[in-house]
């Protein structure tokens, strides 16, 4: 494989080949070093038909940017896997085309672990959903298990950084080369990932981001994964599309029931009435995995009420309202008969201890 | 012959008076007029020779030499008409009266009638301030003339009633107006009413903060949430206009040719489409004009659609918002008018306006909602002290099911906090409301104490303030303690400001 290194990375460069057909040139000259000195007529004969695909190997015969690239992975820590490969994970290798390559910043060991998990999601995600995916995020990491995210915005942003902290650490599989970080906003994301976990891509290093892209990396999020939690998702959402590809790959699907008046919840709940799993506590995705594990020693969630321990008397009387789903400002102040300004002191009292959040007069449960 | 005759220019928001001198010589009959005239005011000729036959008198067959002086004033518009033909006709003996302590302005058309003219309450307190006794203005102009006390306003709506006033044939009344009665008869009439808008409590709660305290504020909501409607309700809830505030706008108005025959009774509320340039904004043109910032003094300018607007139109806003005043600079001097007024802004919250709204789906990406948001500058946003958010309406909130709340009640409200505020600062030069506390003064009347002092602290570093943002809250807080009736800022108004804080 050594020797192939090099022919990989030239492999893996080439524009105008998708990655199937990098695949099946391979297997049909029997070694990458083959594809690289094939002449045009053997590659017609291989099944290259279009001009722009001939000429994207025939007129790149050649090393020296290949040659480069190493060296810039080199310095940059970034290494690379073939689908050749005997540390090629089993469980992406299995799939429905599988990546020739893909390329990784970060601890590579993560791979190698038992189970990992998928937590996706809207990007808009509400100040809720967020928190539901750090927590499950949390949870799940510090029992060992990896979780796979797409470093986007939102749900992936929060199960990525819940997951950090834990022993399973987290794998973000990008949309761009994993030299890039994308979105800008997740800079300080990327650059902890890279250190304590793992940035991957198929994508070559300083592949900027393109919309096709995205739906792309999805079938490695939930082919790196043992089963896909979908926190929460709107109706066109792309967590929808990882979703079908862990279906399709014969994984389970799991889904957090959301509140159905909000408009990024109409996804996961669509999942939830196909037959997605319930999911209401890290244990619920446990059980399915570590057959003598017995969930009811190991619940997380607690009866909501024990967060308002450490709310006053008003506090405590408005909150058990929003608890009984008074969610709205406007009809807080008609179930109360609090004067507003009343009500706005008293909910930022409480949005200051981590249990509500208010946007846009909606309150959601953190 | 020569006659001198008193008449009126404008330079900004001031009065100049203008001697216009006429003199007849013999020889071949021709016309000059020097002083720096505009066009319009060269045009006059036509409409003072055509008025002067029309009404039965002579046109000097001289040779005749005009000036306007101060020599070195632009002059411009048609208010020169009537003392120029005033002046034919004292030149020409036509008219013999003693014309020192009186002033002229007015427009005549060709039949001798007299129009209205732009800016006659600056001419009329200009007039009064240079010692003179009678001001002789057309009939659609006493009004705000009037206004002025110590002079005595002479409507007169064509020429013959003018020559045959000054030749003692007839008498004028000087017409008198009770400008605070004018005031008090119309200010309780507002077209909207706080009562009106249902639901929304959040949002009125910080529009009446808002005015307590002269804080800008800027709304953030989807489409159809009533943004626009509590904006127009605002002047609503704003204190009464004063006498001197209503004559200071009213001032304004007459300059550029905006008031109606009356005075200003209410406080303005401006609301400019979002294609404005910035020019129009904050006023200008070679005989610099008042923008909407100055048309809006003492009142609410109203930004719809905050982000559409040109760039450029939003950062003229910064020096007006500061100072309360703008300065037009023009080759011929600079030009300063007064701009205090309430800024209210309103956006959606995305491109598509849906972003946050439980009922509708955004299609927008998350950074089409940032890149949207950014489209307002850092300084610009610096100087709105209250931000909030306002949810779409829900439809259950459009039933009528309990009376809301009038304007007339916030507005007592209000009163009060404002009156604490003037007792405060009573001996802080140039500081009426909190919204102008600088940091400076934060510790003298915005002290904290023990608990509500390590809530403070505990918020700064759990929402990661900036020291802007901890004094804006601190100047919210004051605010909202005013209204309250307290003197000590206590925890309830703290936790209060900081769900009015900027930027989530």
């Amino acid at each position: 494989m050594n020797e192939d290194k090099i022919y990989w990375i030239w492999l893996a460069g080439l524009e105008h080949i998708g990655n199937r057909k990098k695949i099946a040139l391979t297997e049909y000259f029997g070694s990458v070093e083959a594809v690289f000195h094939a002449d045009v007529k053997a590659l017609k004969e291989a099944g290259l038909k279009k001009e722009k695909e001939l000429d994207a190997i025939s007129k790149h015969q050649d090393l020296r940017l290949a040659e480069r690239a190493m060296a810039f992975m080199q310095k940059e820590n970034i290494s690379f896997l073939a689908i050749d490969d005997s540390d090629y994970p089993d469980k992406l290798k299995n799939i429905y085309n599988p990546p020739a390559v893909i390329f990784m910043k970060g601890d590579t060991d993560l791979l190698k672990r038992k189970m990992s998990i998928a937590i996706v999601g809207s990007r808009k995600a509400s100040p809720g959903g967020r928190k539901q995916a750090e927590s499950f995020g949390a949870a799940l990491s510090h029992m060992g298990i990896t979780i796979v995210s797409g470093l986007a915005e939102g749900i992936d942003s929060a199960a990525h950084n819940g997951a950090l902290d834990g022993i399973g650490s987290t794998i973000a599989v990008m949309g761009t080369g994993v030299n890039l970080c994308y979105p800008q906003k997740n800079a300080e994301l990327y650059y902890r990932i890279a250190d304590k976990g793992l940035l991957l891509s198929e994508f070559f290093m300083d592949e900027p981001a393109r919309t096709f892209h995205f739906p792309m990396r999805n079938r490695i999020i939930s082919g790196l994964s043992d089963g896909v939690l979908v926190v929460e998702a709107r109706k066109k959402s792309g967590a929808l599309i990882t979703a079908d590809h862990a279906l399709e790959q014969g994984k389970n699907v799991y889904a957090i029931p959301q509140d159905i008046r909000l408009s990024q919840s109409v996804g996961s709940n669509k999942l939830l009435k196909e037959g997605a799993k319930i999911v209401t506590d890290p244990a619920d995705v446990l059980e399915d995995y570590i057959s003598d594990y017995s969930p009811e020693d190991n619940r997380q969630d607690q009866p909501a009420e024990n967060k308002a321990a450490n709310l006053n008397e008003e506090e405590q009387a408005l909150y058990k309202h929003i608890l009984n789903g008074v969610l709205t400002l406007d009809e807080l102040e008609i179930a109360t008969g609090l004067p507003v300004p009343r009500l706005n002191s008293l909910l930022m009292m409480m949005e200051l201890k981590d249990i509500i959040k208010v946007s846009y007069g909606q309150i959601s449960l953190l | 012959m020569l006659a001198q005759i008193y008449s009126c220019g404008l330079l900004g928001v001031e009065g100049i008076i203008v001697t216009v001198e006429i003199d007849l010589n013999s020889g071949v009959p021709g016309y000059a007029i020097v002083g720096l005239p505009d066009t319009g005011v060269k045009e006059s000729r036509e409409r003072v020779f055509s008025a002067i036959k029309n009404s039965g008198y002579r046109y000097p067959h001289k040779h005749i030499t005009v000036n306007l002086a101060p020599a070195d004033l632009k002059k411009e518009g048609p208010s020169y008409d009537l003392p120029i033909a005033v002046g034919f006709l004292a030149a020409s003996e036509q008219i013999r009266a003693d014309l020192s302590k009186t002033m002229l302005v007015g427009e005549l058309s060709l039949n001798g009638d007299i129009k209205r003219v732009n800016g006659v309450l600056p001419m009329a307190l200009a007039a009064k301030s240079a010692g003179l006794k009678t001001f002789i203005v057309p009939e659609d102009n006493k009004n705000e003339a009037a206004i002025v006390e110590g002079i005595d306003v002479l409507p007169v709506s064509n020429l013959s009633e003018v020559i045959a006033y000054f030749n003692g044939e007839s008498d004028i009344a000087p017409y008198r107006v009770n400008p605070r009665e004018m005031l008090s008869a119309d200010n309780q009439n507002y077209r909207h009413d706080f009562s009106e808008i249902h639901g929304q409590g959040a949002a009125k709660r910080a529009l009446e903060i808002a005015a307590a305290g002269a804080h800008n504020v800027l709304m953030q909501g989807p489409p159809g949430s009533g943004k626009s409607m509590l904006a127009k309700a605002f002047p609503s809830i704003l204190p009464a206009l004063t006498l001197d505030e209503a004559l200071e706008i009213t001032k304004i108005y007459s300059i550029a040719g905006k008031l109606s025959d009356n005075i200003m009774t209410h406080r303005p509320f401006r609301s400019p489409h979002h294609t404005i340039s910035a020019v129009s904004i904050i006023g200008g043109g070679s005989f610099p004009k008042p923008g909407e910032v100055s048309l809006a003094h003492f009142g609410v300018l109203f930004l719809d659609e905050l982000p559409e607007f040109q760039k450029q139109a939003l950062e003229v806003l910064r020096q007006p918002l500061e100072d309360g005043q703008v300065t037009i600079s023009r080759v011929s001097g600079s030009i300063t008018f007064p701009s205090e007024f309430a800024l209210v802004a309103s956006m959606n919250p995305c491109p598509c306006g849906y972003f946050g709204d439980p009922n509708h789906e955004c299609h927008c990406t998350p950074n089409e909602i940032r890149r949207y948001a950014g489209k307002i500058s850092g300084p610009l946003l610096d100087r709105i002290d209250i931000r909030i958010e306002v949810p779409a309406t829900d439809f259950k909130d459009l039933e009528n099911r309990k009376p809301e709340e009038t304007s007339e009640t916030i507005r007592k409200r209000v009163n009060r906090a404002r009156a604490i505020q003037t007792e405060r600062f009573r001996d802080e030069a140039g500081l009426f409301f909190n919204a102008q506390l600088e940091p400076r003064h934060l510790d003298k009347y915005c002290e904290l104490h023990g608990a509500e002092k390590q809530f403070m602290e505990g918020i700064f570093n759990k929402l990661k303030l900036s020291a802007r943002g901890y004094h804006r809250i601190l100047k919210l807080a004051r605010t909202i303690a005013d209204l309250d009736g307290q003197e000590a800022i206590g925890m309830a108004h703290l936790s209060e400001a900081v769900a009015y804080r900027s930027g989530k």
